[in-house]
C-alpha cells in the first residue's frame, strides 16, 4: 500500500486512527500499530511480511541473550541473517551475473532466474534499522532490553517502514514508552495534517507532474534534442527530490498523528554549498547511519579518501543492485574528495556560485539513477547535441513548471509551514485554507500519481 | 484545535462544492434533437447526470414512450432503428455499468414522475456474470436510505444470513469509495464546471462528439467498442456476488411497481456468445441456478413474462464486442419478435 492513494487516505488511515484512539483499546496500541503495519505491508505480498516478521523475531531472540552486549559473535549471528535476506532479495541476481556472467550469455541465462525475485518494498530500510538496533544494543547505547511489542512496533511502524526515515531506537524510544498513555493534542494533530498535506502536495503536484513531462524523453534518451536532454536532467533532479522529500514529510506527519516525532530527512539539500554538505542535507538519516555504523568503524577521517570511496560505493549499492548505482556512488565520492582537496579555493566563490555548481553536479549524477549505462551513454550524446533529435522539445509551460519547482526547492522552507503552529489568527486561518486547497487539489491528481521512487530501494 | 477544525471545515466545504458542481445538469435536453443520426457527446457527464437527463427527457413528453429499454451496456446500443417496430416510440433508458438494481431504481423514479413507458424491456445480466452493484447515480441520501432498507430486509428475510448482511455493508462502503473518487477526475470536473457556468451550448455538445461513447437521440449509444468478426474470449467462471435476499427484494419492488402502475414488463436474461453459452449454460454454476430459480418463481407468481438463459441460439457469432455484449441489430431483431408477442399496443 502507498500513501498517495484514496484507499490509504480515506480507508486505511482513518480505520487505524479510530482503532488506535478507541478508549477501550488503549492498552492494545502496540498490537494495533503492528497489526496495521503488517496489513499495510502484507497487502502487496504475504511473503514479504513474513520476511519482515522473521527479521524481527530473529533480532529480538538474540539481542535478549544475557551476554549479548560486548559479544561480537552474537552480534554477527544477529545481524547476518537480515543482511543475507537483503542480499538474497536485492543483490543475488546482480552478484551472480557480475561474478560469473560477464561476457558469457549461457551463464547469464542460468542466473537470470534470480532476476525474477520480487524485491520486498523497503527491505533496505528496515534491514538497516534492524542492524542499527542490534549494534546500539551491543554497544550499550540501549541500556534496557525493550519489550518485544515495542521492538516490533519500532521496526514495522508503517509510516517509515518502506522508505524511511531510517530511525534509531533512541529517536522514538520515549514516544514508544508513552504510547499507551498518549493523548492526541491539537499540536500533534495540526502538525500531522501540515506535514501530510504538504508532503502529498509536493509529491503528487510537483514530482509526478515532472515525471509525466519527462517520460517521453526517458523512453528513447538517444533521440532527443539537447534542450530536451537538459530539461530532463533538471526535471528529474527536482522530481527525485520532491518525490522522496514528499514521502519523508508524509512519514513525519503520520508519525505525529500517533505521537511520534521523527527526525527530519532533508534540510534543503539543493541549497548545499558543496558536495559534502549535500550529503549532510540529503537523506540525512541514511548519511548519519553510514557515518555512525560504517564510516567511523572503518577509521573515519584517518583514511579519508579510502573510506569515502568505500562508503559512497556501498551507499550507491544500497540504492540499487547495479553497476550504475555503484558508479553513481563513486561519482559522489569523487565530488566529496574533490571538494575536500580544493575546498580553500571552492569556499572563496560566492555562495550562489557554490550552490549552483553543487546542484549542477548532483543533477548530472542522477542520470545514473534514471538510465542504465547504455541509455546513459546515449543520453549524454543527446546532451552534447549528438542525439537523433526525434522528439519535440519542452514547451514553455514545461519550462515554467520547472521554474516553479526550482522556486519551491531553492526558495521555500516547507517545514515551518508544515509545523502548522502559527498563533496569529490571520496567518493561521490562511494556512488552513491553503492546506485545504492543496489537499483537495492533490486528490484530483491521485489517480495518475506514481509509486514513490525510493520504494524500489 | 481550532486550527484542525478550520482545516477540516475548509476541506469539507471544498469537497462539497465540487460534489455540488458535478451534479449540475446542462440547461438543454440533449435527447430532444430531431436529427436521429446526430451524435451526442456525453462522455464527461456522470452517470447521475445522464440518468437525470434521460428521466427529465421522458418526463417532459406529453405522451409516454411505447417502449423503454432498460439495463446496461448489454442493451444500451440497441436503438430505435434496431427494433423493427415502426409504429412504436422507443427510448433507451439503459445506463452503462449498472446492474438490475439500478433498473428497478430508475423505473421507480420514472413512475414517480409519471414518465413510465407503456412497456419496459428489462435486460438482466446473465446470472453467470453475477453483476450486483448498487446504483451509482442516485443521490447520497437515497443511497443511504437504500442501504438501510437492504440491511433491514437482509436481516428480516428468511433466506438471509449474517454473511449476507456483512456483504451488504461492504458493498455500500465500496460503492461510496468509488463514487468519492469519481468526483476527483480532472476531465470530468472540467466538464462539470463548464456545464455549471453554461459554457457549452447543445450545438457544441453535438459537434464535439466523437465515435467513442456518443449517444443518439433515442437514448442509445455507440459504445465505440470494436466488434469481432467471429471468435471472442470465452467468459471465465466467476464467484457468487448476487445476494438472494437482495434479488428477492428488487424483484418484489419491480413487480409491485408493475402492479401499481399498470405497465407491461418483458424481462430477459441477457445472452452470451455461443462459445461461452456452450460452456456456462450447459453446466451452470449452483449460484446462477439458484438465482434463476428465484427469478422464475417470482415471475410466475407475478404473472410477468421472463425469459432465462440460454436464449442466445438465435444470435450469430459475429458482431459481438465480447462474450456478453451481443450485436445491437441482432438483439434488436430478437427483441422485436418477442415484443410482438407481448403486444405493446403501439400507436393506439
Amino acid at each position: 500500500m502507498i500513501f498517495n492513494t484514496f484507499s490509504f487516505l480515506f480507508v486505511f488511515l482513518p480505520c487505524v486512527l479510530v482503532l488506535f484512539y478507541l478508549p477501550g483499546l488503549r492498552r492494545f496500541r502496540y498490537i494495533t500499530l503492528t497489526a496495521s503495519s503488517l496489513v499495510f505491508y502484507g497487502i502487496s505480498g504475504i511473503e514479504h511480511a513474513v520476511v519482515l516478521c522473521l527479521d524481527v523475531l530473529w533480532l529480538y531472540y538474540f539481542m535478549t541473550r544475557e551476554n549479548f552486549q560486548k559479544n561480537k559473535i552474537l552480534l554477527f549471528v544477529t545481524i547476518i541473517p537480515p543482511i543475507l535476506a537483503l542480499f538474497y532479495y536485492k543483490y543475488i541476481g546482480f552478484f551472480f551475473r557480475s561474478i560469473f556472467g560477464i561476457g558469457n550469455s549461457e551463464i547469464s541465462e542460468v542466473f537470470s532466474v534470480f532476476d525474477h525475485i520480487v524485491l520486498p518494498a523497503g527491505i533496505s530500510f528496515f534491514t538497516f534499522q534492524a542492524v542499527s538496533f542490534a549494534i546500539d544494543r551491543y554497544r550499550g547505547d540501549i541500556k534496557e532490553v525493550p519489550s518485544f511489542s515495542r521492538v516490533f512496533t519500532f521496526i514495522t511502524f508503517f509510516p517509515q517502514l518502506v522508505a524511511g526515515p531510517i530511525l534509531r531506537f533512541s529517536d522514538i524510544d520515549g514516544a514508544l514508552a508513552r504510547l499507551t498513555t498518549f493523548k492526541l493534542t491539537a499540536h500533534f494533530m495540526s502538525r500531522g495534517i501540515g506535514y501530510i498535506v504538504l508532503g502529498l502536495a509536493v509529491k503528487v503536484l510537483i514530482a509526478d507532474t515532472l515525471g509525466h513531462m519527462i517520460e517521453d524523453y526517458a523512453v528513447d534518451p538517444g533521440a532527443i534534442t539537447p534542450l530536451s536532454a537538459w530539461f530532463t536532467v533538471f526535471a528529474y533532479s527536482f522530481q527525485i527530490y520532491f518525490d522522496f522529500y514528499g514521502y519523508s514529510l508524509v512519514a513525519i506527519g503520520l508519525g505525529s498523528l500517533f505521537g511520534f516525532s521523527f527526525p527530519k530527512n532533508f534540510d534543503r539539500p539543493y541549497n548545499a554549498l558543496n558536495p559534502r554538505d549535500f550529503w549532510r542535507q540529503w537523506h540525512m538519516t541514511l548519511s548519519f547511519w553510514i557515518r555512525d555504523y560504517l564510516y567511523i568503524p572503518l577509521g573515519g577521517n584517518r583514511s579519508y579518501v579510502r573510506n569515502i570511496l568505500i562508503v559512497m560505493a556501498l551507499c550507491g549499492l544500497w540504492h540499487g543492485a547495479g553497476w550504475s548505482f555503484i558508479v553513481w556512488g563513486l561519482y559522489h565520492a569523487m565530488l566529496v574528495i574533490g571538494y575536500h582537496a580544493g575546498r580553500t579555493t571552492w569556499d572563496k566563490f560566492p555562495a550562489l556560485v557554490q550552490i549552483a555548481v553543487t546542484f549542477f553536479l548532483v543533477s548530472l549524477g542522477w542520470i545514473l539513477f534514471l538510465f542504465d549505462f547504455a541509455q546513459a551513454a546515449a543520453f549524454v550524446q543527446s546532451l552534447v547535441g549528438h542525439g537523433a533529435n526525434g522528439i519535440v522539445g519542452p514547451t514553455l509551460v514545461m519550462w515554467s513548471f520547472l521554474g516553479l519547482a526550482a522556486v519551491v526547492a531553492f526558495g521555500i522552507r516547507l517545514e515551518p509551514l508544515a509545523e502548522n503552529n502559527h498563533t496569529g489568527i490571520w496567518a493561521s486561518s490562511i494556512l488552513q485554507i491553503l492546506l485545504a486547497v492543496l489537499f483537495v487539489s492533490t486528490l484530483f491528481f491521485l489517480d495518475r500519481s506514481e509509486t514513490f521512487i525510493y520504494f524500489r530501494f | 484545535m481550532v486550527k484542525v477544525l478550520g482545516f477540516f471545515v475548509c476541506t469539507l466545504f471544498l469537497i462539497a462544492s465540487i460534489g455540488y458542481v458535478t451534479t449540475r445538469l446542462p440547461s438543454a435536453d440533449p435527447f430532444s434533437v430531431s436529427d436521429t443520426d446526430r451524435a451526442i457527446d456525453l462522455r464527461y457527464y456522470s452517470l447521475f447526470q445522464i440518468a437525470t437527463l434521460k428521466q427529465q427527457h421522458a418526463a417532459a413528453l406529453d405522451t409516454p414512450y411505447d417502449i423503454g429499454l432498460f439495463g446496461n451496456s448489454r442493451i444500451l446500443s440497441v436503438g430505435r432503428s434496431d427494433l423493427s417496430l415502426e409504429k412504436c416510440s422507443v427510448f433507451n433508458f439503459a445506463l452503462s455499468g449498472q446492474s438490475f438494481r439500478s433498473t428497478v431504481e430508475l423505473l421507480e423514479r420514472l413512475a414517480a414522475q409519471d414518465a413510465l413507458p407503456r412497456t419496459a424491456v428489462v435486460s438482466m445480466d446473465h446470472f453467470e456474470l453475477q453483476m450486483a452493484d448498487n446504483p451509482q447515480w442516485i443521490p447520497i441520501a437515497d443511497r443511504v436510505y437504500r442501504f438501510l432498507n437492504d440491511i433491514t430486509y437482509a436481516v428480516q428475510s428468511d433466506i438471509a444470513s449474517v454473511r449476507d448482511a456483512a456483504r451488504v455493508v461492504w458493498r455500500f462502503v465500496w460503492t461510496e469509495t468509488l463514487l468519492f473518487q469519481q468526483i476527483f477526475e480532472v476531465a470530468f470536473f472540467y466538464q462539470s464546471v463548464s456545464t455549471y457556468f453554461d459554457l457549452h451550448s447543445l450545438e457544441e455538445v453535438g459537434t464535439e462528439a466523437s465515435n467513442a461513447l456518443s449517444y443518439r437521440n433515442d437514448g442509445s449509444w455507440d459504445s465505440g467498442r470494436p466488434s469481432s468478426d467471429g471468435a471472442v474470449d470465452v467468459l471465465a467462471r466467476t464467484t457468487a456476488q448476487i445476494l438472494l435476499p437482495i434479488l428477492q427484494l428488487d424483484l418484489d419492488r419491480l413487480f409491485n411497481l408493475a402492479r401499481d402502475n399498470n405497465f407491461t414488463i418483458f424481462l430477459y436474461e441477457s445472452p452470451l456468445h455461443h462459445e461461452s453459452s456452450d460452456l456456462l449454460d450447459v453446466s451452470p454454476s449452483s449460484f446462477a441456478n439458484a438465482d434463476r430459480q428465484l427469478l422464475k418463481a417470482a415471475c410466475a407468481e407475478a404473472g410477468i413474462q421472463c425469459l432465462t438463459a440460454p436464449i442466445g441460439a438465435f444470435l450469430g457469432s459475429s458482431g459481438w464486442s465480447d462474450s456478453s455484449h451481443p450485436p445491437a441489430d441482432e438483439l434488436g431483431l430478437w427483441l422485436s419478435m418477442q415484443l410482438a408477442r407481448v403486444d405493446p399496443g403501439c400507436a393506439t
